[in-house]
């Protein structure tokens, strides 16, 4: 049982900053608590400090971070998903009448776009609140299993939820992205965006030629919108967030 | 105007004066208020008083009788004097003709 408890006193002490988790398990040496009171003594203060950073404004705002990926995820793990379970069920592709050079565009538009959003939803939420980032990966966890069915899972946790995490990482460790790189990942979500767009668009004039007997001919069915430069001013606005909180850190 | 932990805190703070530390401030509050003084309490009032400003805390050097860890060694700045003194004065002012200020002076010795 004390093997347990010193166990668990070993786990929970890792969540504590490192110099307070040396102070805090050098105090409990120390004062030759046992292995109950000490992990009763360490519940308080992981409890007090998680309560703690709640009532800061960063991890209420860095979930903004996640909006976009998780808007920008569904679409694609939705079309990816759609393909799997076509080719699963019929043997062949689900196709609109474009030619496959488009499906081609769109499958790396649809695996790219929501990697880069996730990637940077996780960044931010790893500089802005490294020590609630824990909860919104439960939180994305839990999310993925309830839309965890067979041709949505796979693609939810290799465009979502790993890049998601790996942002999270290289939050915490090596904090926001520099001005350049920032400008880079902006400009590259926003092309993404567009491309997407105007395939979206190519999509829904084939099925509509279709539908009506006719054919494709060639034109592109792009209605010009807003969508990529919120895009950039999105990502760009998180990012400039980080690296203002990375600036005022160091 | 200082909470009675925080008070407590700065009083066993400046007490053990270069001594002070977690461990050290938590037996100094047991032994003066014979309650229990929890471990979690301890070191987010510290934390919370160093963002006021009234503590300064930093890591000591590791000992062996910590199994080689180090002590967050805490130290009464020039503020935290002041607001541990107005708050006794405070203290003492609000006690001052009641029951149990009165039953405490015929105890005294």
């Amino acid at each position: 049982m004390n093997k347990i408890a010193w166990w668990l006193v070993d786990i929970l002490s890792r969540t504590l900053d490192p110099d307070e988790r040396d102070a805090v398990r050098g105090d409990l040496v120390e004062s030759g608590e046992s292995a109950g009171q000490s992990l009763r003594g360490l519940i308080g203060l992981v409890v007090r400090r998680q309560v703690a950073v709640w009532n800061d404004w960063r991890p209420w705002v860095a979930p903004l971070g996640l909006t976009a990926p998780v808007l920008s995820g569904v679409l694609g793990i939705g079309w990816i998903g759609l393909q799997f379970r076509t080719i699963w069920t019929y043997g062949v592709r689900f196709e609109a009448g474009l030619p496959v050079t488009d499906d081609i565009v769109t499958l790396v538009c649809a695996t790219l776009l929501p990697i880069a959003w996730a990637w940077s939803g996780g960044l931010v939420q790893g500089v802005l609140s490294r020590r609630t980032a824990w909860v919104w990966c439960v939180g994305a966890l839990l999310a993925g299993r309830l839309h965890a069915t067979l041709f949505w899972l796979l693609p939810g946790v290799v465009l979502i939820l790993i890049p998601f995490l790996c942002g999270v990482y290289r939050g915490i460790r090596r904090g926001g992205l520099g001005a350049g790189r920032a400008v880079w990942l902006a400009a590259a979500i926003a092309i993404l965006t567009l491309i997407m767009q105007v395939e979206d668009g190519r999509s829904h004039l084939a099925f509509a030629a279709w539908s009506s007997g006719g054919a494709l001919d060639g034109r592109l069915a792009w209605t010009p919108s807003m969508l990529p430069f919120v895009a950039i001013v999105w990502q760009f606005g998180l990012m400039s967030a980080t690296m203002r909180l990375k600036e005022n850190n160091t | 105007m200082l909470g009675e932990f925080e008070y407590l805190l700065l009083t066993a703070a400046a007490r053990l004066g270069a001594d002070a530390y977690g461990a050290a401030m938590r037996q100094e509050i047991e032994a003066a208020t014979r309650r229990r003084c929890s471990i979690g309490a301890l070191y987010t009032t510290l934390d919370r008083l160093e963002a006021k400003g009234f503590v300064k805390t930093w890591m000591g050097e590791p000992t062996p009788q910590r199994g080689g860890r180090p002590k967050r060694m805490v130290r009464v700045t020039a503020k935290g004097m002041q607001a541990a003194s107005e708050f006794y004065a405070a203290v003492t002012r609000a006690s001052r003709g009641v029951a149990w200020e009165a039953h405490r002076a015929g105890v005294q010795p």
